[in-house]
């Protein structure tokens, strides 16, 4: 990062790109998380806890996702918005998340 | 990312850390930074978690029996650690920013790495244990 000149908003740019990649990526991640769940149940018999948490990452992995192609949009606006920080995306998936490993850990321990 | 910031101007905001700071909107980069950050957070406590799942579900059964569930909800508590440590920076380095702090201290890290090392001293146990038993 070069230093910034005072009072100037340069383009957001690459910045605003790779803070979108960000997020895709997370969300691959997430949705590798629920098909590695259920990759052993596949052929053998299915066990309800896996497909509960499987079934939550999916969902975490979509809202991740649309959050993603929301903020693409939010920092694509000219002139970009005074406040763009995500505190309700950022709480949400950092709750979420929480929950899912505490329904994993549930998963792998029963 | 967040290595970049200069926390220019907090010399003079010292001395009204207790009193009602006027919160200042940070420069969108650093915003835009903190946010990369708590992904990586997250993705980090995604890694761990496929680790956790890929040790319980994927593993042939360990010399000693039981480890194998409890190498894997070790991963997975960490997981669930590092997931709240990411939430938690975040909303400690913004809040910091909009009052012109200085960032706070980041201690984190030096959890997850004792996690980590703890887990690998782990595994070379049980490697250990599988060889002396043949």
């Amino acid at each position: 990062m070069t230093s910034p000149e005072p009072n100037v908003r340069p383009e957001p740019g690459r910045q605003a790109e790779r803070t979108t990649l960000a997020w895709t990526r997370t969300s691959f991640a997430v949705l590798a998380n629920g098909a590695l769940l259920v990759v052993k149940d596949l052929h053998a018999d299915a066990r309800p806890l896996n497909l509960i948490a499987a079934g939550l990452a999916i969902a975490l992995a979509l809202t991740t996702c649309v959050i993603g192609i929301e903020r693409q949009r939010t920092l694509a606006r000219r002139p970009l918005p005074q406040d763009i920080a995500p505190r309700r995306s950022v709480r949400l998936i950092g709750i979420s998340l929480i929950v899912l490993i505490g329904v994993t850990v549930v998963a792998l321990a029963g | 990312m967040t290595k970049g910031f200069s926390v220019a101007g907090s010399n003079d905001s010292a001395g009204e850390q207790h009193v009602e700071t006027p919160e200042i909107e940070p420069d969108y980069r650093f915003t835009l930074a903190n946010e990369r950050t708590f992904l990586a957070w997250a993705r980090t406590a995604l890694g761990l978690l496929a680790a956790a799942v890929a040790v319980v579900q994927l593993l042939p059964e360990l010399p000693i029996p039981g480890a194998r569930k409890l190498l894997g909800v070790f991963l997975a508590l960490l997981a669930m650690m590092t997931a709240g440590m990411g939430y938690r920076r975040w909303a400690q380095i913004d809040r910091a920013m909009r009052r012109d702090l200085p960032l706070p201290r980041q201690p984190a890290i030096a959890y997850l790495a004792v996690g980590l090392i703890g887990i690998g001293l782990i595994t070379l146990a049980l490697v250990i244990v599988k060889v002396v038993a043949g």
